[in-house]
């Protein structure tokens, strides 16, 4: 199976506290890979070097097979990991075709000139084009015109999700998916996530804390507390790891 | 230049650096619990010379000095309750928009009430004093804003690092949000923080005013540029960095005039900005703050 | 498709706008002499319109407060200046301190030396943007401040006597040969402008406003693009001032004070912050009515009664009070944040109609 994300020894330290303590971690085309553990044990962390929103303190991050440390967020999401984010990030004001027009941008050569005098019009309506269909797949082209932050949470969720999309990514970085949505809409995101992974053959690597998705969906399984992993494995091993059900319930020595 | 010639400017310019650090701990301050550029404090400056000139002529000096600084205080917390409290939550530009057009009033007040004519600054008893050391002459002026200026920071600094208004402070400019879910009071401690800032405005008024002899409307614009640049200097949030930048920025300003680059001397101030930002973007005591996403 | 009907009723209103107001100034500019007045504040509310509007680009869409418009408009106007001023007359421009011999006979035709003036703005800018926005554009504001000031010191010093002619200014600058001329050249910057702000480039710029850390996400180079849009910002605002040099026939390192900058920003904040229609209506708006309130400024009596609150100042400080008043209650400008638009009205009387029958309905 093709490697498509490997970090080693990752380790992020803010002043005296390390976040993230040499994490080791891989995650193989086509895998669904979560990450989880309690609040503040540096999952989001984890994302935002794998971003390059942080650099490590040390240790490396590659990305198919290339190391991608030091690289800007921007050059990171133009080699193909796109992300979404714990606390919604969308381009508020602006529509729904815009957010994800905009996402579709890095993959057309414009410079002002050619878009300031609409010498780039085929490319203007293959973007647009590109942005309806993508808008039609995910069920959101009826929302073209609305403003993002009109939107319901459900929706500006999956607009985000969307926009990440329309980067075309290889690797696609969830941060809570299902934060905020109940029972039902967890199931039906659970669904939806495998879905756009086979559409899109895409490789998912998420945070989340409802276990029932983390169970349901995840291949393999990485538990991190205090910015260290304690286990990892696939769903059943996961379940059954006393270090995880100690990180989680707080009990000493359970074992 | 000989030896005199440079202390006598190395004087001028620990003088003007004295004003410019009282000012400057106005800008590092409220930028530090806010994150605004506060346009208007160059002009709160400026109001507080006219103060002077005013109270001056109908009161004996020490209660004047006394209502003047009282005046500038409330005039700051005025401002920040009437312009910057009903922001907390805009964005951040609409805040800064609203400092500028504070400015803007301020300065067009005055020109209207005042007119645009400089207006001669009141001779404090004694201040004004030739004093005569060695080869070296200046005035009683020079020779106290340094002292005051340290003097004043000794004091705040106490108050910031003691007290427990001061832990406020230090609370609210570190997590606003956590700050206030801890059961600090936001609003009280910003009104305080701002209190402070006009205050120290209003001394580095009088002494920088004494020694120039006139106000006029515009007298606090570049002078207040130049403070802000003094407290990123110095590291923006950091008091004992203000107090470095503003002597720093007066020092080398009053360098450069004596050499016969009066031209460039403002100049200067912004190349200092700029190098700043390219070597050491958090400036000399500042420390690095991380976004969160 | 909403998109399209708009694009269409709107664009027929403005090109019947262009044309009735191009109409309207041949007649003006065939009277000249009657409407001397009239045609003078529309030429100034146009260059201020060019200025706003580029002060928009990177204020109002890309969302950062710069504050060097005065400075960015001196360099484009005293380029635009030295470039134009009839090389016979020079000897008298430059009377006191004589020109520079590589400057006696350097003449180009006006359109060029705007460009050249936006140019020279633009490399300015491009200098400034490189440690500030690349660091921390919160400092953005300041440093356009400062390096505003500063340019009109270095333009004021004897050093550049040779050159700008030092305190005395520049005079002679050839002027616009009819309003219908500083109209075309305002139409031309505007028209680009608005091409810019709503092409793809355009739409990078307000994704950044939106949110820099959700902007890199989607692969957009934020330092890039920040840079971009305050070069290209600063290349129309020198285009601007070169306009008003142009306007004003003379000028001087005064002109071009903190108070310019703060003029601007009134109308963009006034008309709005992010609207291309707040910014050129605000700039008729202020502009025309700094000269009706004029009698503001002069002793005025009722019955004899001399009101003490009428004298030089006044008309400033209700502006700053109005600043004050829009930026606290009316956050979105005078307009309320969106484009004067003839299909929106007609799409929000509709919602409005759908909504009251609905509301009926219920009841």
């Amino acid at each position: 199976m093709e490697n498509i994300l490997k970090l080693t020894d990752m380790t992020m330290q803010f002043g005296g506290l390390k976040a993230i303590d040499s994490l080791n971690l891989e995650v193989n085309n086509h895998e669904i890979v979560a990450i989880i553990g309690p609040n503040g044990a540096g999952k989001t962390t984890a994302f935002n070097c794998i971003t390059g929103i942080y650099t490590p303190t040390s240790g490396n991050i590659e990305y198919i097979g290339k190391s991608i440390l030091n690289k800007e967020p921007e050059e990171i999401t133009k080699r193909g990991i796109a992300r979404t984010f714990q606390n919604i990030r969308l381009f508020k004001d602006l529509t729904v075709f815009e957010n994800v027009l905009i996402a579709v941008h890095l993959r057309y050569n414009d410079n002002i000139f050619t878009s300031t005098f609409r010498i780039n019009r085929q490319q203007e309506l293959d973007m647009r084009e590109e942005v309806k269909v993508l808008l039609e797949s995910q069920d959101l082209y009826k929302y073209r015109y609305d403003i993002a932050s009109s939107l319901p949470y459900g929706i500006q969720r999956r607009l985000e999700i969307a926009r990440a999309l329309a980067t075309k990514p290889t690797l696609l970085l969830l941060d809570e998916p299902a934060a905020g949505m109940n029972p039902q809409e967890t199931m039906e995101l659970t669904s939806y996530i495998r879905k756009i992974r086979d559409d899109f053959g895409l490789t998912i690597l998420l945070i989340e804390h409802h276990m029932d998705l983390v169970m349901d969906i995840s291949d393999r399984i990485y538990v991190i507390d205090f910015g260290k992993l304690i286990a990892k494995g696939n769903p059943d091993e996961i379940q059954n790891n006393p270090h995880v059900i100690k990180a989680y319930l707080g009990v000493e020595d359970y074992a | 230049m000989n030896v005199t010639q440079f202390f006598q400017h190395s004087l001028t310019g620990i003088s003007v650096g004295g004003c410019y650090a009282l000012i400057a701990i106005g800008y590092t301050l409220v930028y530090g619990i806010l994150r605004l550029i506060n346009f208007a404090h160059g002009d709160i400056f400026m109001v507080a010379g006219y103060f002077m000139i005013f109270s001056f002529a109908v009161l004996p000096f020490p209660i004047a000095i006394l209502v003047t600084l009282v005046l500038t205080t409330l005039l700051g917390i005025g401002i920040e309750k009437v312009a910057y409290a009903p922001l907390r939550n805009a964005p951040r530009m609409s805040v800064m928009i609203s400092a500028i057009g504070v400015s803007y009033l301020l300065q067009n007040l005055a020109t209207y009430l005042f007119t645009a004519i400089p207006q001669p600054y009141p001779e404090i008893p004694g201040l004004k004093l030739r004093i005569q050391i060695g080869e070296i002459s200046t005035s009683f002026v020079t020779l106290i804003t340094p002292i005051i200026t340290i003097l004043f920071v000794a004091v705040l600094l106490y108050l910031v690092n003691k007290t427990k208004i001061g832990m406020a402070m230090r609370a609210v400019s570190r997590d606003y949000e956590a700050a206030s879910l801890m059961g600090i009071k936001l609003n009280k401690t910003i009104s305080f923080t701002f209190a402070i800032g006009s205050f120290l405005a209003a001394v580095g008024s009088i002494l920088y005013f004494t020694d120039r002899s006139t106000v006029f409307p515009y007298s606090g614009s570049l002078p207040g540029l130049k403070c802000f640049v003094a407290a990123v200097f110095g590291g923006i949030g950091s008091i004992p960095g203000a107090l470095v930048g503003g002597f720093f920025i007066g020092i080398c300003e009053t360098i450069i005039k004596a050499i016969g680059l009066s031209t460039f001397s403002d100049a200067f101030t912004f190349i200092v900005l700029i190098l700043m930002l390219l070597i050491k973007p958090t400036g000399l005591f500042g420390e690095k703050n991380i976004d969160k996403v | 498709m909403k998109f399209k009907d708009r694009i269409d009723v709107d664009l027929l209103l403005y090109l019947a706008i262009i044309v009735v107001s191009a109409i309207a100034l041949v007649f003006l500019d065939m009277n000249k002499f009657e409407y001397n007045y009239a045609i003078s504040i529309i030429e100034k509310s146009l260059v201020y319109a060019v200025v706003a509007l580029s002060m928009n680009i990177v204020t109002g869409f890309t969302g950062l407060f710069s504050l060097g418009q005065a400075g960015f408009m001196a360099l484009g106007a005293y380029t635009t200046a030295i470039l134009t001023i009839p090389a016979n007359v020079r000897p008298n421009v430059y009377y006191m301190n004589g020109i520079l011999p590589a400057l006696e006979n350097a003449v180009v035709p006006i359109p060029v030396a705007l460009i050249l003036g936006g140019v020279v703005a633009a490399v300015f800018a491009a200098l400034i943007g490189i440690p500030v926005l690349k660091l921390k554009s919160d400092y953005l504001a300041i440093a356009t401040l400062g390096f505003s000031e500063i340019i009109r010191a270095v333009i004021a010093s004897p050093m550049m006597d040779k050159i700008t002619n030092g305190s005395y200014g520049l005079k002679s600058i050839p002027g616009f040969k009819s309003s219908l001329e500083c109209f075309a050249y305002s139409l031309v910057l505007i028209i680009i402008m608005i091409l810019i702000i709503n092409s793809s480039t355009g739409r990078d710029f307000k994704a950044i406003r939106e949110d820099e850390i959700a902007a890199r996400s989607v692969g957009i180079n934020i330092f890039k693009t920040k840079e971009l849009s305050f070069v290209v910002s600063s290349f129309f605002t020198g285009v601007g001032g070169g306009l008003l040099a142009m306007f004003m026939r003379s000028i001087d390192s005064k002109t071009f004070s903190i108070t310019l900058t703060y003029d601007i920003l009134l109308i963009v904040v006034l008309g709005g912050i992010g609207s291309i229609t707040g910014s050129i209506v605000g700039a008729f708006f202020v502009t025309a009515g700094k000269e009706l309130l004029r009698f503001f400024d002069e002793p005025f009596a009722i019955a004899g009664v001399e009101i003490p609150l009428f004298k030089p100042g006044f008309r400033m400080v209700i502006f700053s009070i109005l600043l004050m008043v829009v930026v606290l209650f009316f956050r979105k400008g005078l307009i309320g944040g969106r484009e004067l638009s003839f299909n929106e009205f007609i799409m929000l009387k509709k919602a409005k109609k759908s909504q009251d029958i609905r509301k009926e309905g219920k009841a």
